[in-house]
């Protein structure tokens, strides 16, 4: 229409839909009419469309490939952080520890070694690190051959793994003690071509372990030793012990003996002269007799005393009221001169050595009569209460293991300071001269008790009167 | 009152073997007495006596050198001539399992030495009355 009305010409390009062809048309206007001229260009039209894609396409692929690129590189560079941190991990690994790494690389047979190498065995000579022979060379002359067949003889028999112990030379002629471990790698054909290895230094454990063998080996000589002394000092105790027993025993029968006669030929002298005696004779010989009363107690005491270790008796179960009973009739004429009242609170039955409790009850009741005061008849108490440990303060319990005994008096007391002393072999408070006695009643008493693996203590105040208290176990 | 006509006394103590002798005569003089030191005496004493010469009665001391109270108390009960003999153990010896062991051994009794005259009198007349 343009072109009739306007009298322009036309040149276009139309794509017939149904055959998918394109034409070139070119309408010029004439006279009275146009001419239009229709020119396939389907071809041309396609070989362009094709050249747009295909440049389409390069230009995306190479968006790809910088694509691809960048990333390639990203990729490296994490790896090569990746290698340099384990590159320096394991650096920071070599140095940090005592091993000695090696790399021996067999198609150039050429060892590389890591810093500790040549830190703790050799100094590093630049260029020239030592190789297989190097090292060997530097192995203990005794160890050398077993550690170069080892080494060979796993690298040819197809081993994977090698060790082996031997002293190797340190720069200054000392030889440490190393234990040396290596992997062996294989090509895929199976042939060895790479060793990798770390040499220990175990000189430290070794010396170590040597310290502790001879520690342990002096150790127990010492102890050896010491059980040998001590069997030796038991034995030589053994038997002290036993010749102080028989020393006991006869020097007291001995001793006796003269004693004997003394107090009898005295007595009879004074028996038969009595009437003719003066008075200053007569008390001398009264004084004899005495002393021979006295050295004959003594003697005795002493006697029963070094018996008591070596006399074997048995435990009974025993009615400790028919015990008390005895005891206090032995005193009856005491008593009844003191006017003295004893009594009893419940007494259990227990399992003791009859012979020597009764020794016991002898003492204590012996001792509270003795120790009266002048002109105050003695009032004396024994009682008994069923406890549960052995333990002066422990608290009462029917159904204890052991019995807390108490024997009272209203004596004349003495300083609780002396508590300890009255216990002990000769040890006397009194002059003899006012209380008769040994001083070994009370050490009898307390040997006695400990055999019945009981244990006594006493308390006292002085003018007031004493306490003993004891305890002993129910069953043997 | 008297049933011995002759007493061994075997002790190593003269004091106590003149005390004993004396002692004895003044009970009765016509009763013989015998004296060894030791056991070992006492053996060659009773061998060399003849048979109706025996002692009627043996006091052995128990400490004694050579041959204790109790070694001539197992000889004698171990010799048919000697063991119908009555034999009394006396002793400054007092010990219970001492006495327990005489009596075993077959001791008559087992006494200890008195230490008055009176007493020694006393056990010298238990020792002839009652045994």
């Amino acid at each position: 229409m343009e072109v009739v009305d306007g009298g322009r010409n036309f040149h276009g390009f139309i794509r017939i839909t149904e055959d998918d062809k394109w034409y070139e048309v070119t309408i010029v206007k004439m006279m009275d009419g146009f001419v239009a001229t229709f020119t396939n260009i389907t071809e041309r039209k396609q070989a362009e469309e094709k050249l747009r894609s295909n440049y389409m396409e390069l230009v995306s692929a190479r968006e790809t490939l910088r694509r691809l690129n960048a990333e390639l590189e990203d990729k490296v560079a994490e790896r090569t952080r990746a290698l340099a941190v384990s590159e320096e991990r394991f650096r920071l690994v070599s140095r940090v520890t005592n091993d000695a790494l090696w790399d021996w690389d067999f198609v150039n047979n050429i060892v590389w070694w890591s810093d500790t190498f040549f830190h703790r065995f050799c100094h590093e000579i630049p260029g020239k690190p030592p190789d297989r022979k190097g090292w060997l060379l530097r192995i203990h002359p005794d160890d050398r051959a077993a550690t170069e067949d080892s080494i060979y003889a796993a690298i040819n028999s197809h081993q994977t793994q090698w060790s082996r112990e031997y002293r190797f030379r340190r720069e200054d002629g000392s030889y440490a003690s190393i234990l040396d471990r290596a992997y062996i790698l294989h090509d895929p054909n199976g042939t060895p071509y790479r060793m990798l290895g770390s040499m220990l230094d175990i000189s430290d454990l070794k010396k170590a372990t040597e310290e502790l063998a001879r520690a342990k080996q002096v150790l127990e000589e010492k102890v050896a030793e010491r059980t040998a002394q001590l069997q030796q000092l038991n034995e030589a105790l053994e038997t002290s012990n036993h010749e102080l027993q028989q020393f006991a025993s006869i020097a007291s029968h001995d001793l006796q003996e003269p004693l004997r006669k003394i107090h009898m030929f005295a007595n009879a002298i004074r028996e038969r002269y009595d009437g003719q005696m003066p008075d200053d004779v007569r008390t001398h010989f009264n004084k004899i007799v005495r002393s021979t009363d006295r050295m004959r107690a003594l003697i005795i005491d002493i006697l029963n005393f070094s018996r008591l270790s070596a006399e074997v008796s048995f435990f009974k179960k025993t009615d400790l009221k028919v015990v008390f009973a005895e005891v206090v009739d032995d005193f009856e004429l005491n008593i009844r001169e003191k006017k003295a009242e004893l009594t009893a609170g419940d007494l259990p039955e227990i399992d003791i050595l009859p012979g020597q409790f009764r020794q016991v009850l002898h003492n204590l009741i012996s001792n509270a009569l003795k120790f009266s005061k002048p002109g105050v008849p003695p009032i004396i108490r024994l009682d008994a209460q069923c406890i549960r440990d052995k333990d002066f303060n422990s608290p009462a319990d029917p159904y204890g293991d052991y019995y807390r005994f108490s024997l009272t008096d209203n004596g004349i007391g003495f300083e609780e300071k002396f508590a300890d002393d009255v216990f002990k072999l000769f040890q006397r408070l009194h002059s003899k001269d006012r209380f008769e006695g040994t001083g070994i009643g009370l050490a009898i008493t307390k040997k006695i008790i400990e055999r019945h693996n009981g244990a006594i203590a006493v308390h006292s105040k002085e003018g007031k009167g004493t306490i003993f208290e004891w305890i002993l176990p129910k069953k043997h | 009152m008297l049933k011995y006509k002759k007493i061994l006394l075997v002790d190593d103590d003269s004091d106590d073997r003149q005390i004993f002798e004396e002692l004895l005569h003044e009970l009765d003089p016509d009763t013989v007495i015998d004296n060894a030191e030791n056991g070992l005496e006492m053996v060659a004493i009773l061998n060399n006596a003849a048979d109706d010469d025996l002692p009627g009665l043996i006091i052995l001391d128990q400490n004694m050198p050579r041959m204790t109270g109790k070694e001539s108390l197992v000889f004698l009960k171990a010799q048919p001539r000697y063991k119908n003999i009555p034999t009394i153990v006396y002793s400054t010896y007092q010990v219970r399992d001492f006495y327990l062991e005489c009596l075993e051994l077959g001791a008559q009794d087992v006494v200890a030495k008195p230490d008055t005259m009176q007493a020694y009198r006393e056990m010298i007349e238990q020792f002839l009355v009652t045994h």
